[in-house]
This record gives C-alpha cells, sequence and structure tokens, in this order.
C-alpha cells in the first residue's frame, strides 16, 4: 500500500518541480535572444584577440627569435642579408599547427608580428591553411 | 525448450563517439538485458604524449601545452606548471599577478562545473539545463576573451606572472557576472538540482562510500561528494588563496546517501557559488603593482625535482618536474584527476542500469583530454 502511496507521491513531486521549471523556461521566452545567427551575423571580437596573425614586413629584422619561441615550429622564415637591410622571402605561418599562443608576438623585438581578429580558418585543402604572409605583401606593394 | 529461451549475456560497446561519454572514451558494458554486470573503461583514444612533449620543449613553451590537458579549465592548469617552474626556479611572482591568477582561476572554475551542470542534465535526459549553463558560460567566456584573448586555450597564466593585467571594463563586466550568475544560480537549482525526477535519477546512484574514494584516490567534488572536506585551496594554499574567505561544500547525502551522484553535482553547484565569492573579494583587494616578476630570457631550473598541485575543477592537479640544470625538464610527470577519478568507474558501473552508468559518468565529469594526456 505504501509503495503504491509512494509512487503517486512521486508523480506529484514530479509534475509539480517540472511545472516550476517550465516557469523559469517561460520567463526566458519573453527574453531577447542570446544567440547569433552565424554567419550571417559576426560576434564582435574584443580588442586583444589572439586570431590569424598580422605581419609588418618592412619592421621585420629577420632575427629569428619567433621561429625559435614557437612551440610547434610553424613559422617558415627565408631571408636575405641581417638586420634592418634583411630582405625576407618567405614568413609562413602554418595554421594546421599554430596553438594561437601568442608567444611569437610576445617575443618580437621590433613588434611587427601581432595576432588579428580573424578567426574564420575553414578552407579546403591543407595548403591553403599556410598563410604566405611575406608573398601577401609582395602582392599588395606590386599593386 | 529450456536451451531455446535462455538468456544470454552480452557485450556492449559505449563510446568511443558516444554522445554521453565527454570525448573519446570507450565503455565495454557486460549486459543482461537492462542490467549491467561490468563496466571495463578504454582510455588512450587522445593520447598526445603530452609528458614527452613536455621533455622536448623549453618551460615556456611548454605553457600553451597545458591549455590542451584539461581544456575545460586551462588557467588552473597553465598555474599548475608555472607554479612547479617557479617553486624550482625560485621566481617570485607579484601580489596583483597572484590575485590575477586566483580570479582566472576561479572563473574558469565556473565555466567549467557549468559545462559539467549542463551535460548532467542532458544525460538525465533534460535539455534545458545545457542551454542555461552555456549562456553563462558564454557571458564568464566573453570576459576571458577580454582578459587574454582566446575563448578556451587561455595560456593566462605565464611564467612569472599573467599575460595581461585587467582593464577596468573587464573589473565592470566581471560584477556584473558576478551578479546575474547569483540570480541564475536560483533558477539552476529549480530547473535541475530540485527536479524530482533528476533526484530519482541521481539520489543513491554510483554511491562512493568515503573509504572507497580515499581508497580509490579520488580528489576534487568525487572525494568531496563522498564527505570529505579535502580542498587543496584550503588544506595546501597556493597563490595566496589563504587570503580569502569561503566555505568548502561536500556532500551530506541530502537526498539519499552520502557520496552519490547528486552530492557530487550539488557540490559542483556549491562550488559556483563559492567561487564567485572569491571572485569578488578579489576585485575588492586587487593590490597595485606589476603583473610580471623577473623571468630570464632564458629559463635554465637548478638541478632538483619541485610538484606543486593544484586544485583543478576536477580535483588535484599536480605537476612533477625534474631538472637536470638545462632548458628542458629532464623528466615531466602529470598527476591528472579526471585520470584517477576515472578509475573507479569500474567499480561503480556493476549491479545497475544501462542509464545509470550514464549518470555515474557525468557525475564523475571527466575531461578526456588530461585522462588520455
Ligand atoms: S601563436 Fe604560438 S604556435 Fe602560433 S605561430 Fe605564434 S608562437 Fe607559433
Ligand atoms: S621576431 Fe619579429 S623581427 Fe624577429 S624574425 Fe620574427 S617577426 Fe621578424
Amino acid at each position: 500500500m505504501r509503495a503504491v502511496a509512494n509512487y503517486f507521491r512521486d508523480i506529484v513531486a514530479a509534475i509539480y518541480t517540472i511545472t516550476l521549471g517550465l516557469g523559469v523556461t517561460m520567463k526566458c521566452l519573453f527574453s531577447k535572444p542570446v544567440t547569433l545567427q552565424y554567419p550571417d551575423e559576426r560576434p564582435e571580437v574584443p580588442d586583444g584577440y589572439r586570431g590569424i596573425h598580422t605581419y609588418e614586413i618592412e619592421k621585420c629584422i629577420a632575427c629569428n627569435l619567433c621561429v625559435q619561441i614557437c612551440p610547434i615550429t610553424c613559422i617558415t622564415l627565408a631571408y636575405e642579408g641581417k638586420g634592418k637591410n634583411a630582405v625576407i622571402h618567405q614568413y609562413d605561418i602554418d595554421y594546421t599547427k599554430c596553438l594561437f599562443c601568442h608567444l611569437c608576438c610576445e617575443v618580437c623585438p621590433t613588434d611587427c608580428v601581432h595576432m588579428g581578429k580573424e578567426f574564420d580558418l575553414a578552407s579546403y585543402t591543407r595548403a591553403e591553411c599556410v598563410i604566405p604572409f611575406a608573398k601577401a605583401a609582395a602582392v599588395q606593394k606590386q599593386e | 525448450m529450456q536451451d531455446f529461451l535462455q538468456t544470454e549475456e552480452i557485450l556492449v560497446n559505449m563510446g568511443p563517439q558516444h554522445p554521453s561519454t565527454h570525448g573519446v572514451l570507450r565503455l565495454v558494458i557486460r549486459t543482461d538485458g537492462e542490467m549491467v554486470r561490468e563496466t571495463y573503461t578504454h582510455i588512450g583514444y587522445l593520447h598526445r604524449c603530452a609528458e614527452k612533449i613536455g621533455e622536448n620543449l623549453t618551460y615556456k613553451q611548454f605553457v600553451p601545452y597545458t591549455d590542451r590537458l584539461d581544456y575545460l579549465a586551462s588557467i588552473n592548469n597553465n598555474l599548475g606548471f608555472c607554479l612547479a617552474v617557479e617553486n624550482l626556479a625560485q621566481i617570485e611572482v607579484p601580489e596583483r599577478a597572484a590575485y590575477l591568477r586566483v580570479m582566472g582561476a576561479e572563473m574558469n572554475r565556473i565555466a567549467s562545473h557549468l559545462v559539467s551542470y549542463g551535460t548532467l542534465g542532458m544525460e538525465a535526459g533534460a535539455f534545458t539545463p545545457f542551454f542555461y549553463g552555456f549562456r553563462e558560460r558564454e557571458q564568464l567566456v566573453a570576459i576571458i576573451e577580454k582578459m587574454c584573448g582566446a575563448r578556451l586555450t587561455y595560456h593566462y597564466a605565464r611564467l612569472g606572472g599573467v599575460m595581461r593585467d585587467i582593464t577596468p571594463e573587464i573589473a565592470r563586466d566581471t560584477r556584473e557576472f558576478v551578479r546575474t550568475m547569483e540570480q541564475r544560480w536560483e533558477e539552476y537549482n529549480t530547473l535541475l538540482s530540485f527536479n524530482e525526477i533528476f533526484i530519482k535519477r541521481t539520489a543513491n546512484v554510483g554511491i562512493i562510500p568515503r573509504d572507497m574514494a580515499i581508497g580509490y584516490g579520488l580528489t576534487g567534488p568525487c572525494l568531496r561528494g563522498s564527505g570529505v572536506e579535502w580542498d587543496l585551496r584550503k588544506d595546501d594554499p597556493y597563490s595566496l588563496y589563504e587570503r580569502f574567505a569561503f566555505t568548502v561544500p561536500y556532500g551530506d547525502g541530502r537526498m539519499g546517501t552520502v557520496g552519490d551522484s547528486w552530492d557530487r553535482y550539488w557540490v559542483r553547484m556549491v562550488e559556483i557559488k563559492e567561487s564567485l565569492k572569491i571572485i569578488t573579494q578579489v576585485l575588492d583587494g586587487l593590490p597595485e603593482g606589476p603583473i610580471m616578476g623577473k623571468v630570464p630570457r632564458v629559463l635554465k631550473l637548478p638541478v632538483g625535482e619541485a610538484y606543486m598541485r593544484v586544485e583543478n575543477p576536477r580535483g588535484e592537479l599536480g605537476f612533477y618536474l625534474v631538472s637536470d640544470g638545462g632548458t628542458k625538464p629532464y623528466r615531466l610527470r602529470i598527476r591528472g584527476p579526471s585520470f584517477c577519478n576515472l578509475s573507479i568507474m569500474n567499480a561503480l558501473g556493476r549491479e545497475c542500469l544501462v542509464a545509470d552508468v550514464v549518470m555515474i559518468l557525468g557525475s564523475i565529469d571527466v575531461v578526456l583530454g588530461e585522462v588520455d594526456r
């Protein structure tokens, strides 16, 4: 007999607590949505975000420090000459490996590599994940 | 006829790609109908040789790797490793940096417990808590994003200090979050904690008695859920935790037996509240000063060894370092809380229902990134 009573008490308790929970849901039903319809709406990225790098080739002195500090050696640097006269042929970052750790930016003596606000990394091939910053800068200069 | 009707025990694979195993964990369960006779855990699907990688990198370079151990609690992981290195290298950490580390770690603890809240609800069949938990987590992650620029792998605590100072805007946002979270906490309880169905699913399920919890080396909410008062933030304070006032919750068997799944869940919920208290105290008492101590550019550690442990959201996370005087550790060993907590799964997933196995696993709350390393 007691088991039957307990059984029904449980059902009543369940219905009661679910109703309380639904109250919370109802309250939220009439509040502003918190979701974003990505990719139509893009989230606002704060300053200092650690996204895809930006690189200022004119400032780079080819000191190799960023290549050395990078934990996963995903920066490829090829250059001629030294210091201010250095000519950079290649500055590639492989984003299939990059940890977005910011160490390369912190170690740079001339502050020429930064992390930008771009976070969209999707691409069709692996090769597209390697961004050739030096080449991009050269193309920009020609234009 | 007898032979024809006999029942048979069958082995069922749960995972590695199973929605309720929190990552790539494979559970092999021997079932007799709906009853689970035995559970075996198979791990290693996420193994990345983190310890070995650590032995091949300089100390500074390994800090971002610790993010990827328990990826729901990156700042706590960073902190553990940095403390171990700082201990051995005798690096002094400025007070402000220590405070900010505490703030980051506590924010991360809340974020991690919110995920645990959401997923545990989902495992009980309630989908709503997941969204509610993630809504608040999003607010928190946005603050941490402003602090360090990343949303999951924070790399915030650095050798000698922290990455960036907080701005008045971040302080304001954080206070705002504390206020919202306190309200939402009540809502969470209405939604899930005191829901009769949830209580029926978790109370008296997966009971870990006190002795068993200690015997298996459980730490964190799993240990405290069994009624053991043990929290490294209180019992072995690091990073100036002794300056903050907070209480350590532990399981009292309110809904069933001490050490059941509900107790573990409740310990996490109360910890969220306690963390909010700590965050407010950090903001109130934040001392002025530098955020980075003196760290040599090429960091060479003296010959010796150090073991430092921190209270990660899941338990005791320890880093054992052996240095031979070079720039890289000679040996790095990580004592992961999830790994040790998961060891009890074989003992708990026995003579229970299939649905209970899911609840037990959810209440232990493991992160496979750190189990497999
Ligand atoms: S962010 Fe880290 S991993 Fe990425 S290129 Fe810079 S140093 Fe290397
Ligand atoms: S550290 Fe800076 S200056 Fe040196 S090579 Fe890298 S980007 Fe160039």
